[in-house]
């Protein structure tokens, strides 16, 4: 079927443009290059599978098609059988829809951020390699194709946070990006195989997997979700292995918009949607998610709130919202948290691109101390962030209000309050830190600095991007508000629904929205005319500004011992023991043999000696036993 | 016939080149011809190869017919994917260091390529052990005569540990021999016949820990190690790329053909054993490599941490680690052996393989450095990797074993990003430093066919798998039974 074959496709342009351009990056000198071909050559493969993704989705919402497209056998085992196949229903289409429109929006918007690098096309062909794996990831039709994808982002986002290679702190970054997501690998791998062994036999498909989930033990099955789970922190920067997250800043910010904030970190919030009906079935397993999110959600927003690097702002915020989104998956509503992720990925990916066109205008400058007064100097950017950061703080009407609403609403009716009040909490936190965030940068001191022009392509994709971060809240309108959730409705996961009425409802969004405003006039206070620096005197504050020393305590606890343990391996076990007994019993060898070496000595008055002994007692053993 | 042609031709090839003294261009070109003449019939093998549990292109002729040796060889599934790997990397080694001005060289390492085809094909016992011999001379020549530092001490001490295992071998096989003789009444050193000489358990024990004393040392497992890190640090490339891309598999190919053949049974009786050992030596090598800061001793290793994970898929047997295990065998000798290429290019630039003093080379040498990563992470295992599917197929595997062996397998993920996470970063990166001369033409021409079979069995692994598999379910099948029982 012609529409099924539009599947490969969407992997198939990335994959092209990465290939020919490694080609071209090969052969031809930089010199010789014509910038129109290479410019076409990194944003057509992700344009074309956006345009892809976009029909596709209408389709399936429309007339809920769902796709399927088998291209090869992968492996063919004895008790199970791996294709290379690839699915789209609703939950992967809504994943492409953003993936690829938003990844188009900030290829372009790379393209005028790169422009002056030696090395761009490098860097696309990592960024077009990474849309291939993302796709790849979210098209898997069983968990093994999702892991390939989810193996192939880890590796792209490593090799761009890394792309900075001249400076050995990039490269440290990415590699703990790496080690990390390969913690996190661990448990989803044994998670995967675990299910392979226990239920593969009838199928590995994800829709064959999720008939006989039945089968299983639930000590089980428990265990996997929690295995499956500990994939998603990796991926989705929760504690305990969120520490990469702002570490990974280092790379190009176009790279932190695309990857760390808008596609690559939610995989893991997609991968638990995409197992929902198996977390469905381990509701205590769903509790200790929430948590987690929530603990992640309120930790990361008390950082914020003490972080100058621009970057790393925003860093923590996204693995704060991400925590929102856990929050809802542990307790059941899977759509909420898929239309958080959603939103999210278009006010996250317009923060990330000011903040990459605020550094590059000040050349290079990322402390927001150092900023000051840009609201003159850059009133567009200033009022694309501003909507960005009042969606994310869940200001009506933007879309962050709806995601973020709708999410709330569902902790506080679960019952689970002490996880309603962390987000409450937290929520209050975003406000605060978003505004600080908003006020150092674009008032505070007047100081007088010198700005470069940004370009239009850089603004366009911002713009856009800043738009939809208005409009994209009402695809998900709350039937309070007179909608009736279709977004929700589209995807048909299976999402726990309490029913509460209006008046809790409204009464919810008033306190939220108090809340927020409270904050945000709090941070006006302190923020809006900041002309003396905060100081930095407190406990509190000392924990905050350096991140509760987790990276410290980490290093402390893990990497220091394990490199004692192995310089104790090396050099008293291996060197100082096995191979010292080793030796010894060679060496040991021609000792004894040099102590009997004495009988060879060539002398022969002993020999004529030891002959007579001989000789003399055979005659006495003649004469005494024979005779 | 066309597998004998490929054992001996090399053999006699190198004879001849010694005898008639030849120069030393002369005798690179023919080596070289002669490598690529057996890689061609060895894809033809390939094509031809059936894909069913048989032995193919047997020939069986008496040799000393009182004692029941023949001279009978042949290719199944089990050898096939280190036939493949022995015919095709050679040549490409050869290509790569083709600077290399040493006749000595070249010749030992025509010999060790007939020692290693023969001991892999042969199929008698006595055939085996007089190949395996074969190829430990040629190498402590090479080590001996053309190594680095003490390398007289350390070629002997490897010699007098290989030796000491292939006495404990050689005494295995005569026990065994005599054991067959006694009960049957007529000598035979066929292994499918050997299958039904009868033994005490103890006996069994004793003669299998004979064998497996001999293939431990090669490959190496735990603790018969120490030769290692400094046998191939005092090796030349070509050396170690032998031993560590090809003889070390024919420990474990001697494990599956010879242990798993005879003593089925008593092999499965031991296997948590050997597991467990395996999964150990796995992180210890692994955590040996961490704090070290030479190359070449990193990646022994390295090697050696996912050798110790190929035993572990060796013994758990079932069907999918046993393909696991022969495409680990393909796999680990192709990115050992471009890796140690890459190393040897990299120590005659830089004229050091010491961490502490390499790194800002990717500024002037992008081609290096894309193959040099590209094969440490196959080696870490990335998507479309060989290595990647390899390790995924024996981690599958042991989860259908056991979860808990499964959980432990499974760290073979975490055990070598570490260092070579780290190799990567103090080799390529970090502010440039002098000039670094990008790969040749001629090394593009060893390295490229290595990346692409390195892909090709990464993402189309089921092409080769199936050719392996029938051999595969016969053998896991046995130990279904013997669980079973």
């Amino acid at each position: 079927m012609l529409q099924s074959n539009l599947l490969f496709y969407i992997l198939f342009w990335p994959l092209l443009s990465a290939i020919i351009l490694s080609v071209l990056n090969l052969f031809i000198k930089k010199e010789l290059r014509s910038q129109i071909l290479f410019d076409f050559l990194s944003v057509a493969g992700v344009s074309f599978s956006a345009v892809i993704s976009l029909y596709l989705a209408y389709q399936n919402y429309v007339f809920s098609f769902d796709f399927g497209y088998n291209i090869y056998t992968f492996l063919d085992l004895e008790s199970l059988k791996i294709d290379f196949a690839l699915k789209a229903d609703a939950l992967s289409l809504m994943m492409l829809s953003f993936v690829n429109p938003v990844g188009t929006a900030i290829f372009f918007y790379a393209l005028a951020y790169m422009r002056d690098d030696r090395s761009s096309a490098r860097f696309f062909i990592y960024f077009n390699l990474f849309i291939f794996f993302m796709n790849l990831l979210v098209l898997g039709a069983n968990p093994f194709i999702m892991f390939l994808g989810w193996e192939g982002v880890g590796i792209m986002s490593y090799l761009l946070i890394g792309f900075y290679y001249d400076d050995f702190s990039n490269i440290k970054a990415a590699n703990k990006a790496f080690i990390l997501n390969r913690i996190g690998d661990f448990g989803f791998l044994s998670g995967i195989f675990l299910l392979a062994v226990f239920i593969g036999v009838d199928g590995y498909s994800f829709e064959a997997l999720s008939e006989s989930y039945y089968k299983i033990e639930p000590f089980y099955l428990n265990l996997i979700a929690i295995l499956l789970f500990v994939g998603a922190m990796g991926k989705s920067a929760q504690i305990p292995l969120y520490v990469w997250l702002p570490d990974a800043m280092a790379g190009p910010t176009p790279v932190s918009a695309l990857i760390h904030a808008a596609t690559m970190v939610t995989a893991g919030v997609y991968m638990v949607a995409r197992f929902s009906d198996l977390f469905s079935m381990v509701e205590e397993v769903g509790v200790f998610i929430a948590y987690i999110g929530a603990f992640s959600a309120l930790l990361a927003a008390l950082i914020a709130t003490k972080t100058y690097d621009i970057k790393k702002i925003l860093a923590y915020s996204t693995m704060s919202q991400l925590g929102y989104m856990f929050m809802a998956e542990g307790l059941g509503n899977y759509s909420y948290a898929l239309f958080h992720v959603f939103t999210h990925s278009f006010f996250k990916a317009t923060l990330f691109m000011g903040a990459g066109a605020i550094i590059l205008a000040l050349h290079h400058e990322q402390d927001i101390r150092k900023m000051g007064n840009l609201k003159d100097k850059m009133p567009a950017l200033f009022y694309m962030m501003l909507v960005a950061a009042l969606s994310i703080s869940a200001i009506f009407p933007f879309s962050g209000f709806f995601s973020k609403d709708a999410i709330m609403l569902h902790l506080f009716s679960s019952g689970h309050y002490l996880i309603y009040f962390i987000a409450l909490f937290t929520s209050f936190l975003t406000a605060f830190y978003m505004f600080r965030f908003i006020f150092y940068i674009f008032f505070s001191h007047k100081r007088d600095i010198e700005v470069k022009a940004t370009s239009k392509l850089m603004l366009i994709p911002i713009g856009v991007l800043s738009f939809f971060t208005i409009i994209v809240g009402f695809l998900n309108t709350p039937e309070l508000l007179g909608g009736d959730e279709r977004f929700s409705l589209w995807l048909s996961l299976f999402d726990q629904r309490y029913f509460v009425s209006h008046l809790v409802e409204i009464s919810l969004i008033v306190i939220n929205t108090v809340f927020i405003l409270l904050a945000i006039f709090l941070a006006y206070l302190r923020f809006y005319k900041l002309i003396r620096l905060e100081d930095e005197a407190s406990t509190l504050s000392k924990l905050l500004s350096n991140a509760f020393y987790v990276d410290k305590i980490y290093n402390n606890l893990f990497t220091k011992p394990l490199h004692k343990l192995s310089c104790f391996a090396d050099e008293k076990c291996d060197i100082g023991f096995i191979d010292k007994l080793i030796n010894s019993l060679a060496f040991g060898y021609i000792k004894i043999s040099k102590k009997f070496s004495v009988t060879q000595n060539g002398s022969l008055n002993l020999y004529m000696l030891v002959s007579l002994g001989g000789v003399s007692l055979m005659m006495i053993y003649i004469l005494v036993v024979l005779l | 016939m066309i597998l004998s042609v490929m054992i001996f031709t090399p053999f006699l090839a190198g004879v001849f080149l010694y005898l008639f003294r030849a120069k030393i261009n002369f005798v690179k070109a023919s080596v070289l011809l002669v490598q690529v003449f057996i890689a061609s019939l060895a894809i033809d093998v390939y094509m031809g190869f059936e894909p069913s549990a048989i032995l193919q292109f047997e020939s069986n002729i008496p040799w000393i017919p009182f004692y029941g040796i023949n001279y009978h060889i042949g290719l199944d599934g089990v050898s096939l994917s280190l036939f493949m790997m022995v015919a095709l990397i050679m040549p490409l080694v050869s290509i790569a260091l083709y600077d290399r001005a040493f006749v000595g060289l070249w010749i030992n390492s025509l010999i060790v390529q007939s020692g290693i085809m023969g001991a892999l094909l042969a199929q008698d016992l006595m055939l085996f052990y007089l190949f395996w011999e074969t190829m430990l001379l040629p190498i402590f020549f090479m080590i001996g005569i053309y190594g680095y530092g003490k390398k007289e001490f350390f070629s002997m001490k490897f010699t007098i540990y290989t030796i000491f295992g292939s006495l404990a071998m050689l005494i295995s096989i005569l026990y065994l021999i005599i054991s067959f003789k006694v009960q049957h009444g007529f000598y035979t050193f066929d292994i499918v016949s050997l299958k039904d000489t009868i033994l005490t358990h103890q006996e069994q024990i004793f003669i299998f820990l004979g064998f497996a004393l001999a293939f431990g040392i090669k490959i190496p497992i735990f603790p018969f190690h120490t030769w290692l890190a400094d046998t191939y640090k005092s090796s030349p490339t070509i050396a170690i790329v032998i031993l560590s891309a090809l003889m070390s598999k024919l420990g474990i190919y001697a494990i599956y053909r010879i242990l798993f053949g005879i003593f089925a049974s008593i092999s499965l009786e031991l296997a948590h054993l050997v597991i467990s050992l395996g999964l150990a030596s796995m992180l210890y090598f692994a955590l040996l490599a961490i704090n070290s800061i030479d190359l070449k001793k990193i990646f022994a290793y390295s090697s050696a941490s996912h050798l110790s994970l190929i035993l572990v898929g060796l013994f758990i047997h079932n069907s999918t680690s046993l393909l696991g295990v022969s495409l680990f065998i393909a796999s680990h000798a192709l990115s050992t052996a471009a890796i140690f290429i890459m190393i040897a290019i990299l120590y005659n630039r830089r004229e050091s393989i010491n961490l502490d003093s390499l790194g800002g080379i990717v500024q002037s040498a992008p081609l290096f450095s894309l193959f040099f990563a590209f094969f440490a992470l196959s080696i870490v295992g990335i998507p479309f990797t060989s290595g990647f599917v390899s390790e995924i197929l024996i981690i599958l595997g042991s989860f259908e074993y056991s979860s808990i062996v499964g959980f432990v397998a499974t760290t073979s993920i975490l055990a070598s990003i570490v260092f070579i996470l780290n190799v990567i970063k103090k080799t390529l990166f970090g502010k440039k430093q002098e000039d670094f001369k990008d790969l040749q033409s001629k090394e593009l021409l060893s390295l490229i066919p290595l990346a692409l079979l390195i892909l090709a069995l990464g993402i189309f692994p089921n092409t080769f798998l199936s050719k392996v598999k029938p051999t595969v379910d016969n053998y896991s099948n046995s130990s279904k039974a013997h669980y079973a029982k």
